[in-house]
């Protein structure tokens, strides 16, 4: 099927909003899901897969990296980089801060380590040169290591970019499933109909033949 | 005479401060705005007029009834878009101006580039369901609308007899149909804005939903033009342009509204700034000359009819109006009698006087006018309206410099009593009935866990709190690993100290918070009139009345259509 950006995101967003996830964190990681459908990268299925795999509880996961001389080290601990990946992206905004290229960030144990790619890709656009290795776009937990760079445009880079130009003008081609699972997921965000919301909720009447 | 230079450059002009953001983004004020010469409409008519637009009936395939379908075009210097629409039957008891509705009299989609056969058929099938359609990137816009039942038939009955309709009736009510949505950006697979604003035209806020209304105002008089003519046969008469341009299109528009102002502050700030910036532009002219006296005296006229004509059943709104018409008698009276503007800084002394004096609806009115006054200073604004920023926050900033924004930027919501149950008394949602935005009393019924974000107040009041254990000298970044669920409101603090009109100094969980208030600010930006509140909630308005018709865009005086009013002196 085929969607625009802006309906994976805000889709995402209630899915995550729905799901506990930390309040910015579900705004981050919707729009990098989109990103990633744009640039024709599995976001939904990512984030498809986070939300079945993560405990309510673990959503909102709090970390405490080791810093030491432009190097920084967390342990996921198999959290997904869905919930993780906006934290990560601040992390490195503060190495590239404080110490400039060739500061880095290793991150162990991580799931959905490809959604990072998002971030990182995001983060290319507001001039921000991060790169990542290995990390595939994977459910299963991996490490990364994430480097403040000083190399720019590589074709991969300029792939995606190419790629969400090319969606922004057609439309996103997206796999049904994945979508479905994720719409379903974002559906929990709504309130339940009852008699009295109808009536009062709106502030308006039932019909409107004026 | 003007003493300033006449400098091109808005940079070199003298200054006037800008109202302070505390002062302007009350929502009893924001409830007050009314449309300018920068309103999202009024520049989008500039523009079709500077650009020579073309509009024409590409297909009419309605019956005598008018059920069908139609295609409208929009031929720009470099684009074309076609608006295609479908009509159909629909019983009283299923014509709702609500979310909830499944059926319209008529539903319409914007498509960029001409319309074919294939577009036309699956739109057909599609668009009468509305958001149970699907769409593609073609189509800009999504929208539909009902008929104001009373007017659409006395004035296809009038002209059926050979008769053009009473004009004060026209204008009483102000359009032949209301929509009752209008979507765009991406909903339901429609184009996203990059794809819409790639389009010189289409590139200023919400363009394209305005072009959308501007074509379904257009269509409002082909189709009871068509209607009328079915049924009066030779007899029947084509509405007339002065009676079309009496009419606008209705709107209804209810809480869906209310959260956009929330979630997008950056926008709303380039949208207020631009507005003050208007006025302090004008309020900085030294001296008027003679001819934007004459000008100020016929827009002052033009507004006490307007708001002579304004009436509406909801009493709140109704004593405001009233108010403002005493007002705007006594601001014209002085005016007859030479007493109301001095030869120095005339518009700047006329603001002054009126902020002190007179009620808010008469502070933002004046400020309108004002506007209107000076095109030649203001409408370069209009193109500043639009943004790509993105809210983002700043990780490597200490804690301390955060608490310092918190205590510079948010007394309004630190000095709140958040423990009084009144200060949270409502929470904002969305229900499943069709995902219709609704309002409900947090302690008495279920849901307020699912809330929309929209006590902005209430977040940093807690967050305030929270920095209090914290040391100022840790940065953001390891606050927000340690508290992620900090993340959006710290980035939207730390955002809006650049951007100080994006955020509204009121509590909108309290019990005393009018979601009107915030309806009637965007819709002035739109450029709506005739402001009828149904409820606290919910509200109708007119779009376009008095706009130039198609073939009149381009004609001297086609710009001058603010405060429509009845016999509208030009």
């Amino acid at each position: 099927m085929k969607t625009s950006f802006d309906e994976i995101r805000r889709m995402s967003f209630r899915a995550l909003d729905a799901g506990h996830a930390p309040q910015g964190v579900d705004e981050d990681s919707a729009v990098i899901t989109a990103w990633l459908e744009a640039s024709g990268l599995p976001g939904l299925r990512l984030l498809g897969d986070a939300l079945d795999t993560t405990e309510p509880n673990k959503r909102r996961v709090t970390l405490d990296p080791q810093l030491e001389d432009g190097h920084a080290h967390v342990d996921a601990a198999g959290a997904s980089a869905v919930f993780l990946g906006p934290g990560l992206i601040d992390l490195m905004r503060c190495l590239a801060d404080t110490h400039g290229t060739g500061a880095t960030l290793s991150v162990d144990r991580l799931r959905h380590a490809g959604f990072l790619i998002g971030f990182i890709g995001q983060a290319r656009e507001l001039g921000e040169v991060f790169s990542m290795s290995p990390g595939a776009p994977s459910e299963a937990p991996t490490s990364v290591i994430l480097a403040c760079d000083d190399a720019h445009e590589t074709p991969v880079w300029e792939r995606f970019r190419a790629k969400r130009e090319q969606a922004y003008e057609e439309g996103i081609e997206v796999n049904q499933n994945e979508f479905d699972k994720v719409y379903t997921y974002s559906r929990r965000i709504l309130v339940p109909e009852t008699e009295q919301s109808r009536l009062s909720g709106a502030g308006a009447g039932l019909t409107d033949n004026d | 005479m003007d003493l300033q230079p006449k400098s091109p450059n808005p940079a070199d002009w003298p200054e006037v401060a800008l109202r302070p953001a505390e002062q302007v983004m009350r929502l009893e004020r924001m409830g007050s705005f009314f449309a300018s010469r920068l309103s999202f409409m009024r520049a989008l008519t500039r523009i079709m007029a500077r650009d020579g637009w073309r509009f024409e009936c590409a297909q009419n395939a309605l019956d005598d009834e008018g059920y069908g379908h139609m295609v409208l075009r929009a031929v720009a210097p470099d684009a074309v878009f076609s608006l295609v629409i479908v009509t159909e039957h629909l019983e009283p008891e299923e014509r709702t101006d609500r979310v909830i509705a499944e059926k319209w009299d008529a539903s319409f989609a914007l498509i960029d580039g001409d319309a074919t056969t294939e577009d036309v058929e699956r739109l057909k099938n599609n668009i009468p369901y509305q958001e149970a359609g699907r769409y593609t990137a073609r189509e800009l816009v999504l929208s539909r609308a009902n008929k104001s039942m009373r007017l659409f038939h006395y004035v296809a009955g009038e002209l059926a007899e050979g008769r053009q309709p009473d004009l004060a009736e026209l204008m009483a009510t102000g359009y032949l149909m209301r929509t009752t949505a209008v979507y765009g950006n991406g909903k339901f697979g429609l184009a996203d804005f990059p794809k819409a604003s790639a389009h010189a035209a289409l590139a200023g806020a919400f363009r394209a939903e305005m072009l959308t209304v501007y074509l379904i105002r257009q269509f409002s008089f082909l189709l009871v033009n068509h209607v009328a003519k079915a049924k009066g046969g030779e007899k029947a008469v084509g509405l007339s342009a002065d009676h079309c341009r009496a009419l606008g299109i209705g709107n209804s528009t209810g809480l869906g509204m209310a959260p956009f102002l929330i979630k997008h502050p950056i926008l709303i700030h380039c949208w207020v700034h631009a507005r003050e910036t208007a006025l302090a532009r004008v309020r900085a002219v030294a001296q008027a000359e003679a001819s934007e006296l004459e000008h100020f005296s016929t827009l002052l006229r033009r507004a006490k009819a307007h708001v002579e004509q304004w009436s509406v059943d909801d009493d709140i709104q109704m004593e405001r109006i009233r108010v403002l018409r005493a007002e705007l008698q006594t601001l014209l009276t002085r005016h007859e009698e030479g007493d109301l503007l001095r030869s120095d800084q005339p518009w700047n002394q006329l603001y002054l006087s009126v902020e002190e004096s007179m009620s808010l609806e008469a502070q933002e009115l004046i400020v309108s006018l004002l506007i209107e006054l000076y095109p030649e200073r203001v409408d370069d604004l209009a193109e500043k309206m639009a943004t790509s920023l993105k809210e983002q926050s700043e990780p490597a900033k200490p804690i301390g410099a955060l608490k310092a924004l918190l205590t510079r930027q948010y007394e309004w919501a630190l000095s709140t009593d958040f423990a009084d149950p009144k200060e949270r008394h409502y929470f904002w949602y969305y229900s499943e009935g069709k995902e219709e935005p609704r309002r409900g009393p947090r302690f008495e019924e279920a849901g307020a866990g699912l809330e929309m974000r929209l006590g902005f107040g209430y977040q940093v009041h807690r967050l305030a709190a929270e920095l209090q254990r914290w040391d100022d000298d840790t940065s953001i970044a390891e606050f927000l690993i340690k508290r992620p669920k900090w993340r959006s409101t710290v980035r939207r603090i730390q955002t809006l100290q650049h951007y100080p009109y994006g955020e509204i100094r009121d509590n909108l969980l309290g019990l005393s918070c009018r979601p009107i208030d915030l309806l009637r600010c965007k819709l002035s930006f739109f450029g709506a009139t005739g402001f009828d509140p149904r409820s606290d909630l919910w509200t109708r308005i007119t779009m376009y009345q008095g706009a130039p018709l198609p073939d009149e865009l381009s004609q001297s005086g086609a710009d001058d259509w603010a405060f429509p009013a009845p016999h509208s002196e030009r």
